[in-house]
């Protein structure tokens, strides 16, 4: 898969430069199908949801800033985003009561000198799971042509679509799909180096596409005291990303831009994730895993629409029999819907109020048992429904209800449902 | 901005409404198997909690897990406190020569099957030399402490080992060698040859609920103990401080004593009534006996109390039928201890909404779970075959209801 990835990648890259089909400002081009979209009659609300850059690479570099500052050569940026809550969720009758949870709190900046040819990116989160600061991103770019980038340092992975675009203030929704927060790490990010760019194929269509060496993702996506094969916490905590195997991964996405409709994306990360020895002494052989997902976002007559679907298998160690699943898969299907827009809110009218629907399922354990052949379950299945009053493009406040079938290993099934009251905002 | 206030406050109100309304309701308390016996003290109730909490927890190679095991926490195999499911089942293997003497092929990784492993070893096989082998599904858990409770003398008042009374049932007590830590209830007593009731596990091996829990941890999770601090055979790791204390040891074995007894459903329901009559008519209760009674234990709430598990805690020969050519404890190949029907009805809860019963969850359904008693059993089974349709439809509507 990996090799196709790349071939695919530089052919893409290539072919374009060579016949001299791309466009020369990359400025010039994120100006005209910033006018295309809002010809085609969405409101400010869906641009500023499906994304106001040109593609998914881009999205980060022009997040609303708090401070930011342009000339002739570069520019400069700083903002950041933060997200809370309060919720109550109950599970068969029993409830963990009222209580608030502070989501995440995110600080970036974002400069770019030499014709903005040359982009220095940084993110630092609060990582929940460590109670850390971290982190998320400090990479530099250099585009030697709209169509090849090269960028290395902390990147966020391409997997999927919200890797790269899971600020919070941007979804309807106060929680991340499953599929990409639970099979596909949330926040992901690795220490890598790749290229990537995009390539007008005519005026409303184009390619992007990322292709990134990376570290990889470690042990802990089986030694875990789940137990379950949990890709997410084979992510590094370690503040520098150390690799544990000395084997490189491999991640890219190539997307089909559809100006003023959508886009729809694949992706792929895959590599070693184990260590096969400890002080030189061999515990076991290398073992991989590969993520594959099918991503879109579709605007169209005001809905937007966003749907993702993973695909995961892992090489997972024949001692923990079928414990820990090596073949996980999830989905989601948003439907997202300004019911009210141009409201006149503290003196401005740049607001709307939006309801959304998210129907999603991850199965962690794909399979059935060897002793009964009846089906593995360890799954969930879940919907949302939410209305979020967007205050411009800065300010979400959500209220969300969950209501969830989780079904352990054997098939017995607990109901969860719960409501959320929460806000997220850049600033 | 007026409608901006209309949408915002029907939101709200839905919202509010869907507290009440649409979030999963609690389930009702004779729907499940976990709560503590009444008349708990608070730190009694605390010590419950911390059982409950340390029953649940998951172990980890960094934990101890292994290096070979079958299961990562208690729970896995008592799912809910209930029925085991064959995904988690037990595989004990032995080798029976001619005479009849067993060999639990130690040296090879018996009598029981690890067969899962922590990264860096491997895994076990059934041995070539083995010639017999069983699976074991996990019990339910639930109102362990009254089985212990059971006065030793009450139990050999049911046996009738020579079947004086005729009626083809010979329970028998299991007598067996407990460990060497093992300190005897008052209401335990020995026999001539210094060996003790079993009561606990499919085979009446286990004299009481510490030592049953000393060894799940260490043959099903590969947890040491004070009580048990080698790793299971095969594992090849030399002696370590345990892997868990005393005190959650201690605190599990609490758990299990003060687990509720399973709730019935539908006991006043007329056909679970015609049900329970024809049980005892076709002597069903010959073996699954519906009432014991308790003597003076560790706390008052299971003390003096009379309660209905229909199980005798003896040894029946269940025939051919039930005969894996595995042994341990006293009883031969093809004697099984009375499992308790308590809780019945519950047992599609734990395991996934299917059924998996007898030792092996063999039988998918209660009507082929009686099928395929045998042995002692027979008469009653037979007799379960000559009911008429409405008739074992009663039956097995008392039998859900348990």
């Amino acid at each position: 898969m990996k090799k196709y990835l790349i071939i695919i990648c530089v052919l893409i890259a290539a072919v374009p430069m060579l016949t001299g089909q791309v466009n020369n400002s990359a400025n010039e081009d994120k100006s005209s199908i910033w006018e295309n979209l809002k010809n085609d009659r969405f409101s400010d609300k869906v641009l500023n949801v499906y994304n106001n850059e040109i593609t998914n690479n881009q999205f980060r570099f022009s997040r609303p800033a708090l401070f930011e500052q342009q000339s002739d050569k570069g520019s400069f940026s700083i903002g950041a985003y933060a997200a809370a809550n309060t919720q109550y969720f109950v599970t068969e009758g029993e409830g963990e009561g009222l209580h608030f949870v502070f989501q995440n709190i995110n600080f970036y900046g974002h400069s770019s000198f030499h014709n903005d040819k040359i982009k220095l990116i940084s993110n630092i989160g609060f990582d929940l799971n460590t109670n850390a600061l971290r982190i998320e991103e400090a990479a530099m770019s250099i585009e030697f042509h709209p169509a090849f980038q090269l960028r290395g340092g902390i990147i966020l992975p391409p997997m999927g679509y919200f890797n790269q675009n899971g600020d919070t203030p941007v979804s309807n929704f106060i929680d991340l799909p499953m599929s990409s927060s639970t099979i596909i790490p949330p926040r992901f990010s690795d220490v890598g180096l790749g290229v990537s760019g995009y390539v007008d194929l005519e005026e409303r269509m184009a390619i992007t596409y990322e292709l990134y060496a990376v570290n990889g993702l470690q042990n802990e996506i089986v030694d875990n005291d789940i137990p379950r094969t949990a890709i997410p916490l084979g992510a590094s905590t370690n503040i520098f990303r150390a690799d544990n195997n000395s084997k490189l991964s491999y991640t890219g996405r190539i997307g089909l831009h559809l100006k003023s409709l959508g886009e729809i994306g694949l992706s792929y990360y895959g590599g070693a994730y184990n260590t096969t020895a400890i002080d030189e002494i061999e515990v076991d052989k290398s073992r991989s895993l590969n993520i594959t997902a099918i991503d879109g976002q579709f605007a169209v007559a005001n809905v937007l629409l966003k749907g993702e679907f993973v695909l995961a298998n892992i090489d997972v160690f024949e001692g923990f029999g079928q414990l820990f699943g090596d073949r996980q898969i999830g989905y989601h299907l948003e439907v997202n819907y300004p019911i009210l827009t141009a409201i006149q809110l503290f003196g401005n009218t740049d607001n709307q109020l939006d309801v959304a629907l998210r129907y999603e399922k991850a199965d962690y354990n794909v399979g059935v048992f060897e002793q009964t052949s009846t089906n593995i379950f360890d799954q969930t299945t879940c919907l949302r429904l939410g209305a979020a009053l967007r205050m411009g493009s800065k300010s979400t406040l959500k209220a969300n209800y969950t209501y969830m079938w989780e079904n352990d290993i054997l098939g017995n099934q607990a109901k969860t449902g719960g409501i959320q009251f929460g806000y997220a905002t850049y600033f | 901005m007026r409608n901006l206030t209309y949408y915002v406050t029907i939101i709200s109100i839905l919202s509010v409404l869907a507290c009440n309304s649409i979030l999963p309701g609690e389930v009702e308390e004779n729907e499940v198997l976990d709560g503590t016996i009444e008349g708990l003290s608070l730190e009694e109730q605390i010590h419950f909690g911390e059982g409950d909490e340390a029953f649940a927890e998951i172990f980890t190679s960094e934990m101890g897990l292994g290096p070979i095991f079958v299961e990562t926490s208690c729970i896995s195999c008592h799912v809910g406190d209930g029925r085991g499911h064959p995904f988690s089942e037990l595989v004990r293997f032995s080798h029976i020569d001619a005479q009849g003497n067993v060999d639990h092929l130690e040296s090879l990784g018996g009598p029981q099957l690890q067969h899962r492993s922590i990264l860096g070893y491997d895994a076990e096989s059934i041995p070539n030399e083995a010639n017999g082998q069983t699976s074991l599904l996990g019990p339910p858990v639930t109102g362990l402490g009254f089985l212990e409770a059971v006065a030793d003398e009450d139990i050999i008042a049911l046996a009738d080992p020579d079947d004086l009374d005729g009626d083809g049932i010979s329970g028998r007590v299991s007598y067996v060698f407990p460990p060497d830590y093992y300190e005897p209830f008052a209401h335990n007593i020995s026999n001539n040859e210094g060996k003790y009731i079993g009561r606990f596990g499919r085979k009446a091996k286990a004299v009481n609920l510490l030592t049953q829990s000393v060894e799940a941890y260490q043959q099903d999770m590969g947890i040491t103990s004070e009580f048990q601090p080698a790793e299971p055979e095969g594992s090849n790791i030399a002696p370590h401080e345990p892997d868990i204390s005393t005190d959650e040891l201690q605190a599990v074995v609490f758990y299990l004593q003060t687990l509720k007894v399973p709730p019935r459903r539908n006991e006043n329901d007329p056909a679970v009534l015609r049900g329970e009559a024809i049980f005892t008519n076709i002597n069903c209760s010959g073996c699954h006996t519906p009432e014991l009674t308790t003597t003076d234990f560790i706390t008052e709430g299971l003390s003096n109390k009379t309660f209905h598990p229909y199980t005798d805690l003896l040894l029946h020969d269940m025939g051919p039928e039930l005969d894996d050519n595995y042994t341990e404890g006293s009883a031969t190949t093809a004697e099984w201890r009375t499992t308790p029907l308590w809780g019945l009805g519950l047992a599609t809860d734990a395991q996934g909404g299917n059924l998996f019963l007898m030792h092996d969850g063999r039988a998918r359904s209660i009507e082929e779970a009686i099928e395929m008693h045998g042995g002692e059993a027979s008469n009653s089974r037979d007799a379960y075959s000559a009911l008429s349709a409405g008739e074992q439809v009663d039956l097995i509507a008392f039998l859900n209801s348990l």
